[in-house]
């Protein structure tokens, strides 16, 4: 009897944490597979590259935990990334004003977050108010967002930035910026959608918007909320973007939105809605990135890891359906 | 009065083709040489390679679906296909084989498809799996077997088939106008006139009643997204042949601008409802305006940012135009 | 006594939709702490009085006043305002959130920073589940509950709003005895607390053993209240079905010939257990029980769309096993559906679609469809079975239901059944269509055909049956030939498993 339940513990243990077991998997292969794989360099390399589209997840996790989705998310990180970089440049105050100083870096972060919350408040209204599918809205969103970014940037790349804004891309002590950046994203989200009303209600539309309707949630007012919160997620991310690459393309992030999903996707998030945590989103971003920077070390061919990837969330979907339905 | 009445019924019931009407006035208008046959050729043939994809992925979101992955399909398609036609290909293999009728490579392409497509239908309809993301996932995977394929080259030096397909009747018609138009009838009757057909319309309009009146649900979605594959290499078949020789990169982003088709001609993304007819108005709106707004000189940026606006604003019509019959 | 104070008192409703009038000056009075009960046939008006109250729809006219108050409310969240909350009586909870956050959904306890305080939150949890006599964890997923245990926190909700009125529809549907019992003692610690309740039930039993009252309705309209202490179980079940049903129904004397359809110990792993019966050709069998008595999930079965557990089905001697819909329309078994919107209409299609869908492979002249054939089937269908539309091309959705309805049958008979089964074949179909439909079932037989038809309108099943099986609980309580000594009380009886 005893053993019995011991099994089933073990079980829904396992069913529970499932993702971060597959990445502590993957983490062993790949330490077994490559000499050194454990070190101070490689770790803070896979923090670095995870930062930016993890952020992302951040924002889209809200969103498909709400019931909808994000086709827009590349676009509108080009575009934050592209305004935020044209404020941060050096000289961006003395194109208008000779006289005034170089603008300190809470002008293209301001910039970054406000830019971002309207783009994703635009998707939000088509949704709740328009009643447009979030698929479809976001979809036309999408070509928008990276055609007014490409407007802006008139083909150009956007660089000569400040100094203090190309050292978002650098360290403090031996973590990354970025990194640093993303830890706060973390615990931000996590206090939003654990500790808040928004939270909640985000998982209960989610869950079952009649459901929420009949206990008075506002649901259209919640779904611009969410989407402008994506928003401004994404606008955190274009801002680390800018400040590691330092040179703003407009054509840049391009389905970046893919692997945001697809990280929300893996660490859990339930495509259909009601059902995420931020951990598992976390754990998932991980697993993306440690596939490809292991095998990247691995010498393995860059088509393979693309294959490997895909393979990987279509596996985690049969795998959560499966679940489901057990 | 009731002639009134039935004026704006008609004009509500076909309005994408009153816009579409509206918008070849107005170019014209602007810019006479609009209707010069060279253009209008020009225009019809622009539309041929997503016109194919949108044909099946009107069977699909008809059926209630989404293809996330008929980009990537059209360049797998293409580059297996290519792969075969290489005037180079049967004497890598023994020196003395002649070349490979042009019969081998096209048929290569369209099975290829097919069964990518299959693959599609199969991992839908048996594991039960949510389609948006199944084929978010597969845009990876088969995106890097196309890579892997070609080494990340482009396929040239085709046989001469190819170039032919490429070429014109009566060095005025493209060929692969002609096969469009011809696919257009297919689908149609298809649709409308097949136990296939009927089958579509029943699983995205109730899929539980489909059951019911003995609809055979999975097999139908897996041939629903089989013949959706074989479109979308016929679609590769006519990128291939138009510039002799294919990227694995190409297509990029193709299924947007294929679904934005059928959408904005009334199919509608949750199911049940649309046309042939539909897409093809839909199709061409998205061709015409390319067109147009390149003759009047507007830059590319701009393009992309009215197509998304043409993109929301349609869907934003039909969503309040259903919503008055309801 | 006509001083006495109502807490509720609801006059004059009426509630049209298009195409049928679901109440007809319909009213409802309820005293401050007394227990309501309310009763009557399926579409006899109940729940959309109950969803006039919960302003889930508005009443057409009428009034509703509330705690001394003229109510116009306009969503849920108003009525919740007012002090009435309801426990559905189909289940709507958050399966992947927790029992806590279920019942404190859209108002969760906060402290000043606007954080949710997750430790109250699971403290006043407890409490309501104490309240409820529930013993569980606050954190448990609702997924991981039963279904009974997730029907008390329903009713913990329901409590936890502090409304004066509660409104429990069948709340009971799916509680053992034991938690029946338990849900009695709350209802009886909420009534000595001063708050009212409106208890609908199609358990007799349960009625009287907890109600003060009762109200009856019938067909949209109000029959009359009681002391439930003054009236006999025989006295309520006459007032529900109250009239005489003979007349209504013609009846049609068809010779019964030898047996169709023959189900032998059919079995469901959870719905229903060893059920046999035979259906002649030319007969009206009419099935009859109360809902959960596992009369549609039977049906589901014998059509393929559930696995059974045990026993066999022989259709005209041959066995019959289907494992999908086409299996058993190819063995000739039509099946029109209870519910007609989740799985009956395909609703954005056109009558023409709705009509030929299920016989699509005999239109099929090489690969393609015979349209002119589809078109004059419908045709000749339309104006055999009287469906009123102005062409073919009409979507179904926007017609009434009665002649959606009439559309469905005649899809199933252009698929040339030998069995058609029908499951609440004129369920919110207006009195006019009602009529249409039984006249065209026995049609039907007249040519031979057999109908198994459920029901659960007493007239209908006593007016229109040859035989009628009745069922509780999943198990057979009766197979009667349908004469002069079958009364509707004999029959409530049975479907109650009070005989």
């Amino acid at each position: 009897m005893q053993e019995n339940t011991k099994g089933v513990n073990i079980k829904s243990l396992f069913s529970k944490y499932g993702i971060l077991f597959m990445l502590l998997v993957l983490i062993l292969i790949m330490t077994i597979l490559i000499p050194g794989f454990i070190s101070i360099s490689n770790i803070t390399g896979i923090l670095t590259q995870s930062s930016i589209y993890g952020i992302m997840a951040l924002g889209v996790t809200f969103i498909i935990i709400s019931g909808g989705i994000d086709l827009s998310a590349g676009s509108m990180v080009a575009l934050v990334a592209t305004v935020s970089a044209i404020v941060g440049q050096a000289d961006s105050a003395r194109k208008i004003l000779s006289s005034v100083p170089e603008l300190g870096l809470w002008a293209p972060l301001l910039t970054a977050i406000i830019v971002g919350a309207l783009a994703g408040g635009i998707n939000g209204f088509l949704i709740a108010k328009l009643n447009l599918l979030p698929f479809i809205a976001t979809l036309g969103t999408y070509t928008i967002a990276r055609g007014i970014a490409l407007v802006i940037a008139q083909g150009q790349a956007i660089s000569g930035l400040t100094a203090s804004f190309a050292a978002v891309g650098g360290n403090i002590g031996i973590v990354p910026i970025p990194v640093l950046i993303f830890v706060i994203c973390i615990i931000i989200c996590s206090v939003l959608l654990n500790r808040t009303k928004f939270g909640c209600n985000t998982y209960s539309i989610g869950g079952n918007a009649s459901a929420a309707r009949i206990t008075g949630i506002n649901i259209q007012r919640n779904i611009i909320m969410i989407y402008a919160f994506a928003g401004i997620m994404y606008g955190i991310a274009a801002f680390v973007f800018a400040g590691r690459v330092q040179s703003v393309n407009a054509g840049a992030a391009k389905n970046y939105e893919m692997t945001a999903i697809s990280a929300s996707i893996i660490g859990g998030t339930s495509p259909s809605g009601g059902k995420g945590t931020i951990w598992g989103v976390v754990v998932g971003t991980m697993i993306i990135t440690v596939i490809r920077y292991g095998l990247t070390l691995l010498g393995v061919d860059a088509y393979w890891q693309q294959i490997a990837e895909g393979a990987i969330i279509v596996i985690a979907v049969i795998l959560a359906v499966r679940k489901k339905k057990a | 009065m009731e002639r009134n009445m039935d004026i704006k019924k008609l004009l509500s019931k076909h309005a994408t083709a009153v816009i579409l009407i509206a918008m070849c006035l107005l170019i014209t208008i602007l810019r006479p040489k609009f209707l010069a046959p060279n253009n209008l050729i020009s225009v019809l043939s622009s539309a041929c390679v997503y016109g194919c994809m949108a044909l099946g992925a009107t069977f699909i979101l008809i059926s209630g679906g989404i293809d996330l992955a008929a980009g990537s399909e059209v360049a797998f398609a293409g580059v297996a296909g290519a792969l075969f036609g290489q005037v180079a290909f049967s004497g890598k293999i023994l020196a003395s084989l002649p070349e490979l009728p042009f019969i081998v490579p096209v048929l290569i392409t369209l099975l290829a498809g097919a069964c990518i497509g299959v693959i599609n239908g199969l991992l839908i309809a048996y594991f039960n799996t949510p389609p948006f993301i199944i084929t978010l996932g597969m845009t990876t995977v088969v995106r890097g077997f196309t890579l892997l394929l070609t080494g990340g080259e482009p396929v040239s030096n085709l046989s001469s088939g190819y170039s032919v397909l490429g070429g014109k009747i009566l060095s005025f018609i493209p060929i692969s106008v002609i096969i469009f138009i011809a696919l257009i009838i297919l689908a149609h009757i298809l649709l409308k006139r097949t136990q296939f057909g009927y089958d579509t319309y029943a699983i995205g309009s109730n899929v539980e009643a489909a059951r019911v009146s003995g609809v055979k649900v999975p097999a139908t979605l897996v041939k629903i997204y089989g013949f959706a594959g074989l479109m979308y290499a016929f679609a590769g078949l006519i990128m291939t042949s138009r510039a002799v020789s294919i990227h694995p990169g190409a297509a990029v982003g193709y299924e947007l601008t294929a679904i934005a088709g059928c959408v904005i001609g009334g199919v509608s993304p949750s199911g049940g409802v649309g046309t042939i007819g539909n897409t093809v108005i839909g199709t061409l709106v998205i061709s015409v305006l390319r067109n147009g707004l390149t003759l009047l000189g507007v830059d590319s940026y701009w393009q992309q940012i009215a197509e998304g606006l043409v993109i929301v604003i349609a869907v934003a019509i039909d969503v309040r135009r259903s919503k008055g019959t309801k | 006594m006509s001083e006495e104070k109502y807490l509720l008192e609801m006059t004059g409703i009426t509630k049209e939709f298009p195409g049928v009038k679901a109440l007809r000056g319909v009213e409802l009075k309820v005293k401050a702490g007394e227990v309501h009960g309310l009763l009557g046939e399926n579409g006899a008006g109940k729940s959309t009085m109950m969803n006039c109250l919960m302003c889930i729809f508005p009443p057409t006219t009428g009034t509703i006043i509330f705690d001394g108050q003229e109510r116009v409310g306009h969503t849920p969240y108003d009525s919740l305002n007012f002090g009435i909350s309801m426990v559905q009586q189909e289940l709507s909870p958050v399966r992947d959130r927790s029992i806590m956050s279920n019942i404190w959904m859209g108002r969760e306890p906060h402290n000043k920073l606007g954080l949710i305080d997750w430790k109250k939150m699971q403290k006043d949890t407890e409490e309501v589940l104490k309240a409820v006599e529930l013993d569980e964890n606050p954190k448990t997923l609702m997924r991981d509950l039963t279904v009974a245990k997730m029907q008390m926190v329903e009713i913990a909700r329901a409590i936890s709003y502090n409304a004066k009125l509660i409104i429990m529809d069948e709340p009971s549907s799916a509680l053992t005895e034991k938690e029946t019992q338990q849900l009695f003692r709350v209802i009886r610690k909420l009534k000595a607390e001063g708050r009212s309740v409106i208890y609908i039930s199609h358990k007799l039993d349960e009625i009287k053993a907890i109600t003060d009252r009762v109200s009856v309705y019938r067909d949209g309209t109000y029959v009359s209240s009681a002391n439930t202490a003054d009236i006999t179980q025989d006295q309520i079940i006459e007032m529900m079905v109250g009239r005489a049903v003979s007349d209504i129904f013609p009846k049609v004397q068809v010779p019964i010939g030898e047996t169709v359809l023959k189900v032998e110990n059919l079995s469901h792993e959870k719905f229903f257990h060893n059920v046999s019966f035979e259906v002649h050709k030319g007969e009206i069998f009419g099935l009859m029980g109360l809902v959960g008595a596992g009369r549609t999930e039977l049906m589901e079965t014998i059509f393929g769309l559930r696995e059974r557990a045990g026993g066999s089905v022989t259709l005209n001697g041959k066995d019959l096993h289907p494992k999908s819909g086409r299996d058993a329309i190819d063995a000739g078994i039509a099946f029109i559906t209870e519910d007609r919107r989740g799985n009956g209409i395909f609703p954005v299609q056109d009558i023409q679609y709705n009509t030929v869908i299920a016989n699509i492979q005999s239109y099929k002249k090489g690969p393609l469809l015979d349209l002119k054939q589809m078109e004059k089937d419908t045709d000749e269908y339309i104006e055999k079975i009287q469906v009123k539309t102005p062409n073919q091309q009409q979507q179904i959705k926007n017609l009434s239901g009665g002649n959606q309805q009439k559309v469905l049958i005649g899809r199933w008979l252009l698929t040339d059944p030998d069995v058609i089964i029908m499951d609440e074949p004129t369920r919110g179909i207006d009195v006019g269509s009602k009529a249409e439909i039984h006249k065209l079932i026995g049609t039907l037989v007249a040519e031979g055909k057999c109908v198994i038809m459920i029901s659960s309108e007493l007239p209908e099943v006593m007016g229109m049956s040859d035989r009628i099986m009745v069922m509780h609980e999943g198990t057979v309580t009766g197979i009667l030939e349908n004469n002069d000594q079958v009364t509707a009380e004999g029959l409530m009886a049975l479907a109650s498993g009070i005989e």
